[in-house]
């Protein structure tokens, strides 16, 4: 009894991450909508393996590499929570009309960072941890670069240093 | 609740822990975890090492309900332990239910050294499925349902181990006496027996020629021995 009072307790709130597509492009049975919300809720994969038939937390871990099939499912699987309605074939007629906006929305939420997201990270930890380093790295590359002043924390001794260097 | 159980399984096993949901839950994979997530999953779980090495979402979530369950049977059930999984997460709890796997496995049989290298490879046993070990926990180690279930593979094994090792023994001082009896008989073999020919359960450097030495019928029973 007390297991089932457990059990009903309410949803939790988790994180969405909304993105906005053209909704004309969208060949669905339902009004098609211009913006939808993708939120990661793992009993959602769950159920929504059943509905696929395929291994989807293989194509969480390997989001550059799934079948479209997968990413049809996982695309199924997030909107689920905001949109209790949604087919699955409606997930793969959002990814028709505009995948990159969906991918990146899919990305978002599971917190997979993009190739440029990675490099300006690693740019970030290389100038924190050794700013000459980057400096020379950038010079090396023959990018133009400049540092200015008020960008550089005032407490970083070596980035002030490697500022004036660069200057 | 979560950190305070502990069986004598928990305290044999190497500690594998994992912080879900701001608490320390220690995961000891046992027979009664693996039948669980069987039941769920219908993935033989015994048989195949599929669930840990490329789970599914769905076995995934399973093996960490049966194996949360473990340490709070009352406040967990199956979606709970989807809404403590995360993207944050999931590569940990995925490395610590294999790691808890790993350590519930007996050790690998170390190699004996063999009369005959010819005979290798040929007779390694299949892997028991479930039938056979609830029988073996039933009739060899005289088990109750509970404390088989409550056992991780390694524990179980070891047990067996040393099962068949206090067989051997008695089979050995049989051996003695029948050896004795046969070696001084009005028809005693030209070449002597020996007590170890009699053991059943031989260690592979004492086992006879194929043919050779006491025999057994799986079928019928009976025993016959040839010198």
């Amino acid at each position: 009894m007390e297991k089932n009072k457990k059990q009903q307790k309410p949803k939790q709130v988790l994180p969405f991450v909304e993105f906005s597509i053209d909704p004309s492009g969208i060949d669905s049975a339902s009004d098609p909508q211009d913006s939808y919300r993708l939120t990661f809720d793992y009993n959602e994969i769950c159920d929504a393996e059943v509905v696929t038939g395929l291994n989807l937390l293989w194509a969480l871990r390997n989001l550059d590499a799934t079948s479209a099939g997968q990413m049809r499912g996982l695309v199924y699987a997030l909107l689920k929570s905001a949109h209790p309605e949604v087919l699955l074939s409606e997930a793969g007629a959002l990814l028709a009309a505009d995948s990159a906006s969906v991918i990146n929305a899919v990305r978002k939420v599971l917190k997979v960072k993009t190739a440029d997201e990675a490099v300006l990270e690693s740019l970030a930890r290389i100038a924190a941890e050794n700013p000459q380093a980057l400096v020379d790295m950038l010079r090396e590359a023959g990018i133009d670069f400049e540092i200015r002043a008020d960008e550089a924390p005032a407490s970083d001794a070596a980035f002030s240093d490697a500022a004036a260097t660069a200057q | 609740m979560s950190s305070s159980s502990s069986s004598l399984s928990d305290l044999l096993i190497e500690r594998v822990t994992l912080t879900l949901g701001g608490l320390p839950w220690r995961l000891v994979v046992t027979y009664r975890v693996l039948l669980e997530c069987q039941d769920a999953t219908g993935i033989d779980m015994l048989g195949s090492v599929e669930a840990f090495v490329n789970p599914t979402a769905t076995s995934l979530r399973a093996l960490l309900y049966a194996l949360l369950k473990r340490c709070d049977e009352e406040g967990m059930y199956l979606r709970r332990v989807g809404e403590l999984l995360k993207p944050e997460n999931l590569a940990e709890v995925e490395a610590a239910i294999l790691r808890a796997y790993v350590v519930s496995l007996p050790d690998a049989k170390k190699k004996q050294p063999t009369a005959k290298n010819k005979d290798e490879g040929k007779n390694v046993p299949p892997p028991m499925g479930w039938m056979e070990t609830r029988a073996a926990a039933h009739v060899e180690l005289r088990l109750s349902g509970d404390e088989w279930l409550d056992m991780s593979m390694r524990e179980f094994h070891a047990l067996r181990e040393a099962h068949v090792e206090q067989l051997r023994h008695w089979e050995l001082i049989a051996g003695q006496i029948v050896a004795a009896i046969k070696n001084h008989s009005m028809n005693a073999p030209k070449k002597w027996a020996q007590a170890s020919d009699f053991v059943f359960h031989r260690l592979p450097v004492d086992a006879p020629e194929r043919g050779k030495g006491a025999q057994i019928d799986s079928k019928t029973g009976a025993i016959w021995f040839e010198a």
